[in-house]
């Protein structure tokens, strides 16, 4: 009995570590996640908080280059606090006295509190989603280093940011919409290809007439309905109890949504075009997905990470799309605000599905 | 009957990295002719028949295809006219997975509308004559081996091929059902002037059903002929003792492991 069960367990091992592909994604793949975890969540030299503050109190704080949004220049100041038990926390505080230019910075998560001055007292006030844990200990070290300049909280001090399209969860919201998109088409398309290839039955479908770009559209467009009606059930939910409110066009959303559907689908059948072994798809799409999930500003803001790492994340094809359905669900964005995206997801689907299908692997 | 060459596969060679599957194989079938490729495994029989339904790539040689229309004959070879000789082309391969859960009645209609003209009458008729009527709502993932390979051959016959190409597509059959399965391939025969490449492990299959055998072994054709022919040149009295006297080997050994690997 136990024979047999060293010798199984022998030649399971064997037949593992016999296969190059497996080796690297059952082995090599953790150690690489590991690696870039460690990178990522090591504790930090310096934590970046960003606030909008609408009058730049009078106190000695560093000018920085300034920053733009939509076209528009931002003045940034610069202060830095260092403790035993919160680290070292690098404030930037966004100078602008425009209403709509705050908001916006809020809705994109690039802040997330917004100081305005109260110059009857000579007073801050302070506007934060109390649901948001990174929120409030940015508005705590805030408004400790403002006091400490004999800079004092209003009387009220705190407004709950619960006004729709401010909180965490409008935030969150459109982020989740397209993470679902990304995993409906990784997982829906390329786990589903590789395992219909591995199980023959893709070659027995392309052994007819069929053609082959067929077979896949009509996958895309199975997925793309699913992926449809999931969405609209996530939103409604949040319309519904959240109080969520679409401020775009639901045509336009529609339109953005289809085109980041697009680019997953394309990236999807890219992705299932050669690998017939489930093991190494599934690795392949778990390497493109986790980073993608944790860069691309789903869950918070990618503004904290450093400038070289910016330039990257930003073309990521899951940024664009959070960003585009955030842009149209929260701040109404027009179709010409937008064409840059469409056009960006667009082209992107199409050359990763040409691709995928001109190296497809049938059998 | 029509003697007009359907396929015509000359010098095929194919290796996989350094074993060679065929080495300059020669094979023409004609239309209306039923022709059985016998080997032991590993001979090449399935790369051979993966290579006519364009599955499978040769590293050389060429495989060309004739068809008829209105009294015109017009050579297709698979790099240029894959989608028309798929459109003449039935084929049953080995190990065929269909979508799990589909009904055996929706599987043959998703294949029914890559072609033209396959009426309901024609899919009831398949059921009936492949022994599936009584299962044609069933999920694919819930029928037994035997029963795929029926859906297989089922899909195979679907449009009335004019070339018909199974590999192995009693395998796993009881004797009953797959004399069924001959009545129907001589039908279509009959009807349709069909031409068949079937691999079998069979040798009865291979004398009841096939006008030609084929005999492979280690990647090149060994002898082929009627089986009246190759009895005389070789002076044999069955084909059981004329493969052993080629190959050096019994069929009925393999099939009978291949037949029990495949139960119903």
């Amino acid at each position: 009995m136990m024979k047999v069960f060293l010798k199984l367990i022998q030649t399971q091992f064997k037949e593992l570590l016999r296969d190059p592909g497996v080796l690297f994604w059952g082995i090599g793949f953790p150690i690489l996640m590991a690696i870039g975890l460690s990178i990522a969540f090591s504790p930090r030299e310096e934590v970046n908080r960003i606030v909008s503050i609408n009058k730049m109190p009078d106190i000695n704080l560093s000018k920085e280059k300034n920053t733009t949004l939509d076209g528009q220049e931002i003045l940034v100041y610069q202060s830095t606090i260092s403790s035993q038990s919160i680290g070292r926390n690098r404030i930037s505080f966004y100078v602008t006295s425009d209403n709509l230019i705050a908001d916006t910075l809020l809705k994109r998560g690039i802040v997330q509190v917004m100081i305005a001055y109260d110059d009857i007292h000579n007073s801050y006030h302070y506007s934060f989603d109390p649901k948001n844990p990174e929120a409030q200990l940015t508005y705590l070290i805030v408004r400790a280093q403002l006091e400490k300049n004999g800079l004092p909280a209003t009387n009220e001090g705190v407004t709950a940011m619960e006004v729709p399209g401010t909180r965490y969860v409008d935030f969150l919201l459109p982020g989740l919409v397209a993470m679902g998109v990304m995993m409906s088409c990784m997982w829906g398309l390329s786990y589903g290809l590789i395992e219909r290839r591995s199980k023959k039955l893709l070659r027995r479908l392309v052994a007819t007439p069929m053609r082959k770009s067929t077979y896949l559209l009509s996958l895309i467009f199975v997925r793309v309905l699913f992926a449809i009606f999931e969405a609209a059930i996530l939103i409604f939910f949040a319309m519904l109890f959240l109080d969520f409110k679409v401020h775009g066009s639901w045509s336009l959303l529609l339109l953005i949504f289809l085109a980041g559907h697009w680019a997953f689908s394309g990236l999807a059948i890219l992705v299932a075009s050669r690998t017939t072994v489930i093991e190494i798809g599934t690795g392949i799409i778990n390497t493109i997905t986790t980073p993608m999930i944790v860069l691309s500003g789903v869950f918070f803001s990618y503004e904290n990470f450093p400038s070289w790492a910016k330039l990257i994340i930003k073309y990521l094809p899951l940024t664009v799309v959070t960003d585009g359905y955030r842009r149209v669900m929260l701040e109404g964005a027009s179709v010409e605000s937008l064409q840059i995206y469409l056009v960006a997801l667009f082209l992107f689907g199409t050359i990763t599905f040409l691709t995928g299908l001109k190296i497809f692997k049938w059998y | 009957m029509e003697k007009r060459k359907l396929i015509n596969a000359v010098n095929i060679r194919k290796s996989f990295k350094d074993v060679y599957a065929l080495r300059g194989v020669d094979l023409s079938v004609y239309a209306g002719e039923f022709v059985a490729i016998l080997g032991p495994n590993g001979a090449g029989k399935t790369t051979l028949v993966e290579i006519i339904e364009g599955i499978q790539t040769p590293d050389s040689g060429d495989v060309v295809f004739t068809s008829e229309e209105q009294g015109k004959f017009e050579e297709m070879r698979w790099n240029t006219h894959a989608t028309p000789i798929y459109k003449m082309m039935g084929l049953s391969l080995q190990e065929t997975h269909f979508f799990e859960r589909i009904n055996v009645e929706e599987t043959l209609w998703l294949f029914a509308s890559f072609y033209e003209g396959v009426t309901e009458e024609r899919i009831l008729d398949l059921l009936k004559k492949v022994g599936l009527l009584e299962k044609r709502k069933a999920w694919t993932m819930h029928l037994s081996g035997g029963q795929r390979q029926k859906l297989a051959l089922a899909v195979a016959l679907l449009h009335s091929p004019k070339i018909i190409l199974l590999d192995e597509p009693t395998t796993g059959l009881d004797p009953h059902a797959r004399r069924e399965i001959w009545e129907l391939l001589f039908k279509m025969k009959n009807e349709n002037n069909s031409a068949l490449i079937l691999t079998t492990h069979y040798m009865e299959e291979a004398q009841v059903l096939c006008d030609r055998i084929v005999i492979i072994d280690q990647g090149k054709i060994l002898e082929q002929g009627t089986l009246e022919q190759l009895l005389k040149n070789h002076n044999k009295s069955n084909l059981d003792e004329l493969f052993v006297a080629l190959t050096g080997r019994r069929l009925d050994d393999e099939s009978f492991s291949k037949a029990h690997s495949n139960s119903i």
